[in-house]
């Protein structure tokens, strides 16, 4: 049936979605200065010089750092860094901020760290790839700590013991696949092993800064990297922890802070600021994946391709990020054992995680046709009693069944 | 009528699928018409690209996320598939992959 | 073939996307059945000795809503009056065969049936509407009158609840919709399973965790009649993409709708996002976020011959009244579309053929 009107559409009813049309030069000048030759065009619309394009860009990443102030003068801050474009520019950022000798310099202590979690590779690309990263971090004068994912997975998450501050001490081992299928069940799907993964990786940058003494560690996820995450986390039943898992800032432990300093960047802005720098950006070799293979790929397929023709899709999707706020009835909740963040209310409301529970207890029940049907209902009824107290959230309940308990 | 001579420099790993020669002098063969952007893709494909043509070109262009600059700007200033190529002109193709 | 996952012993001849787990006919329908009771009483959305309207459009869900409702209303003994009601919106060759579908289902179901037709709330049909306003915001002026229709025919038919098929894949979609587009607003109501329109009927989901393959397979299985049909569909693009995401999402795991559900349950919107108020609508009454609701904004568009009123900006509505109360009054005309109505034209600044709340009031029982 048509299903127009069902919202109680009154004020957006006509808000169709008109692809924008390809960008047309008016005048041949920057948007911003009015007298430069633009050289770089941004969504589609904004027209840059380059001097106008590099100063905004520095100048964004120094707003938001302005505005959230999560960070004070002398406070050590954890760099989570990676390959690709994101990172080296906000490597830059920090140097370049740090080195001004004007009152606007930032005041604040980066180090640097790189998980290598590199599974898929052969161990000699995997060295080669931590010795770029150890040239790059180099450079920037930045002091870098290592920690190989499957030596933490295989000690318990135990970061201090896997933590090293020298490339020849990082373990890459021809075995490390095996090692993390006897934590994590091999035949996952591969959504489960992303999400788990991604749940390690984490907590090992949380545990690591505490030990490193950082309050606050930056990742460099981008708007497309926000916005797909929010979506894949929807899918995956994480609408509880919205806004500390895409929001501005991570806050779930009491110590540690991780923020997104790059959330309102796109791709293309990084890779402009790092070529027009000439700074060395580390590749990542690619591979062309199945979108279908995991919720989050089809995640980023699907928002990657409707911002080409919809450029304010990942500003909404952001935005509507950043409005989500944590429940305050779930504060003193008892907290999920694997992603750490306070468990869901049991409380009055039916709620799809118990109607599913249902559909499952009542479609394995054995039908006893002695009794009537409505006995029948009565008796699955009573047995049937929500998971009592699960040291997991809802869909970290889900992820429990691949994680192997020893 | 002698061939056109232009710089082709590679970034962000695109250089990966091309021999990973960050940067090249080419000679573009002589032809008959101009040599527009799409005719320079699809002769690297030929010519220069050593794998996975999908991970370059996508239809009549390169693959979305492969930004392509025109003596350093951008080449949506310029039409993009449609810019006339002229002698001495550098081209960048940089890759914008990044994990997620 | 596998065997049932009850343990019956028979075949099982589908495998629910739900949970996965492979059923029997018999069992599937039990199943399915005690599922939407489950819902109903541990949700308790209806009190008993109630009555309730059915939107029946003759579509797979209301006919298996009101089919299942009617069997676990006898089984159960919920002691509810369950009536159809039926909109015709007054599109030739669309509607009469869907209005002919509810009628079977009156017939089969043995339930009293009421059509409101959109002539009789707003003196328009929808080929009227098309013809004055062309093909471009036809779909407008039909979504927001039936959303009202329904709730007004609700109203006259002075039941306590209005139960519509929404099942789980329409909820899910409509949280991604919601997501894509920004609207906290709604992405904050979208997942309640009563809603309330702002003028005390409730509207109640029992639908809300079933899927709308198993609604297909049930209907099949069961035998049940219902009309498949396709209007034009709305050009709300937001929804159709939402729409081609959550089939894509199913194939890589059939489960994640209960989880989109699950998550639009409990996300949580910051108190301080600004969030439009509900007001009433001073002509008709009805709920709004606007001092003249939608619908009688559009009418009041029609009967002046201004198609556009209420498309766009709802900001432009009260200038362009005014312009057109100016140019009327310049003309010596009274607001009556039609020269032949206009009689005297002592212009009464209240006349306005086929007010809505007059309507309601030629309506009520």
């Amino acid at each position: 049936m048509c299903s127009v009107g069902d919202d109680n559409l009154e004020e957006k009813t006509s808000k169709y979605m008109e692809p924008v049309p390809k960008f047309k030069l008016d005048d041949n000048k920057c948007n911003k200065c009015r007298a430069s030759t633009p050289c770089i065009v941004l969504r589609g619309k904004d027209a840059y010089c380059q001097a106008c394009f590099l100063s905004g860009t520095t100048h964004k990443f120094k707003a938001f750092l302005g505005k959230h102030r999560f960070v004070y003068p002398n406070d050590k801050v954890l760099v989570y860094h990676t390959e690709g474009h994101p990172s080296t520019s906000l490597l830059h950022f920090l140097r370049s901020g740090l080195d001004l000798s004007t009152p606007k310099k930032l005041r604040f202590e980066p180090i640097v760290i790189y998980i290598e979690d590199k599974i898929d590779l052969s161990s000699e690309e995997r060295s080669d790839a931590a010795e770029f990263i150890r040239k790059q971090v180099e450079e920037y004068k930045f002091p870098l700590h290592y920690i190989s994912l499957c030596d933490c997975v295989k000690k318990n998450n135990k970061v201090a013991e896997c933590l090293v501050d020298d490339i020849s001490k990082l373990s890459i081992g021809d075995n490390d696949k095996e090692n993390l299928n006897q934590v994590l069940n091999s035949k996952a799907n591969t959504t489960n092993k992303r999400d788990i993964l991604k749940i390690y990786k984490k907590t090992i940058l949380i545990e690591a800064a505490k030990h490193l003494g950082c309050k606050v560690v930056f990742t460099p996820e981008l708007g497309i990297d926000i916005a797909s995450q929010l979506l894949t986390n929807v899918s995956l039943g994480r609408g509880i922890h919205l806004a500390l898992d895409v929001g501005i800032c991570d806050n779930r432990d009491e110590d540690v802070k991780i923020v997104r300093p790059l959330r309102h960047f796109e791709i293309k802005e990084l890779a402009m600021y790092n070529h027009f720098n000439r700074l060395e950006v580390v590749a990542k070799k690619e591979k062309l994946e199945n979108i279908y293979s995991s919720v989050q790929s089809l995640m980023k397929n699907f928002v990657g391709g409707l911002q080409n023709n919809f450029p304010a899709t990942i500003t909404t999707i952001v935005r509507t990020g950043d409005k989500l706020a944590m429940e305050k009835s779930l504060e003193d909740n008892p907290r999920c054992v694997l992603c750490r963040g306070p468990q869901e209310n049991r409380n009055e409301e039916l709620t799809s995680a118990e109607s599913t529970s249902f559909s499952h207890w009542v479609s394995t029940r054995s039908p006893q046709y002695s009794m009537t049907p409505v006995e029948r209902y009565e008796k699955s009824l009573e047995s049937f009693s929500v998971a009592g107290d699960s040291p997991y959230c809802f869909a970290c309940e889900r992820l429990s069944h691949d994680l192997v308990v020893s | 009528m002698s061939g056109l001579n232009i710089t082709i420099e590679f970034g962000g790993g695109a250089e990966l699928l091309f021999g990973n020669k960050k940067k090249q002098e080419v000679i573009l063969p002589a032809k008959e018409g101009e040599w527009t952007l799409k005719d320079l893709i699809f002769w690297m494909k030929d010519n220069l690209l050593q794998e996975r043509p999908e991970l370059f070109i996508q239809d009549d262009s390169v693959r979305p996320g492969i930004l392509v600059l025109v003596n350093d700007a951008d080449w949506e200033l310029m039409d993009t598939v449609k810019y006339v190529l002229e002698a001495k002109d550098k081209i960048v193709f940089i890759s914008t992959l990044h994990g997620g | 073939m596998p065997a049932c996952s009850a343990n019956c012993g028979k075949n099982a001849i589908l495998k629910r996307p739900k949970t996965g787990d492979a059923l029997c006919k018999e069992c599937f329908f039990e199943a399915f059945e005690n599922e939407i009771h489950f819902t109903i009483t541990r949700a308790k959305l209806f009190t008993p000795g109630s009555t309730v309207a059915v939107a029946a459009s003759g579509g797979k869900d209301s006919t298996v809503l009101a089919y299942v409702l009617k069997l676990l209303n006898e089984k159960y003994g919920y002691n509810l009056k369950l009536v159809l009601l039926s909109i015709d919106e007054g599109i030739t060759g669309y509607r009469d065969d869907s209005l002919e579908t509810v009628k079977q289902n009156r017939d089969d179901y043995e339930m009293p049936l009421k059509i409101m037709s959109y002539k009789d709330l707003y003196g328009w049909t929808m080929d009227e509407i098309v013809a004055e306003v062309g093909r471009k915001n036809n779909c407008t002026f039909c979504g927001v009158f039936r959303r009202q229709a329904l709730d007004r025919g609700a109203m006259l038919l002075k039941v306590n609840y209005l139960a519509t098929g929404h099942n789980a894949d329409d909820i899910a979609e409509t949280v991604l919709m919601n997501i894509l587009r920004g609207d906290l607003a709604r992405l904050n109501r979208c997942t309640s399973i009563i809603t309330d329109s702002g003028d005390g009927i409730p509207r109640v989901k029992p639908l809300k965790y079933t899927y709308e393959k198993e609604i297909v397979m049930y209907a099949y299985f069961r035998k049940l009649v219902y009309f498949s049909t396709e209007c034009i569909f709305a050009p709300n693009a937001y929804r159709g993409h939402a729409r081609v995401l959550l089939k894509d999402l199913e194939k890589v795991d059939p489960a994640v709708i209960m989880n989109i559900i699950q998550s639009g349950e409990s996300l949580c919107v910051n108190e301080t996002a600004n969030m439009p108020t509900l007001m009433t609508c001073e002509r008709c009454g009805y709920g709004s976020s606007q001092k003249i609701c939608k619908a009688c904004t559009l009418l009041e568009g029609l009967n002046r011959g201004l198609p556009r009123l209420g498309i766009g900006k709802s900001s432009k509505v009260k200038k362009l009244i005014e312009q057109d109360d100016l140019k009327r009054s310049a003309a010596g005309c009274c607001k009556s579309k039609n020269k032949s109505d206009c009689g005297n034209c002592a212009c009464n600044k209240n006349e306005i053929k086929r007010d809505l709340s007059k309507a309601v009031e030629e309506l009520k029982i």
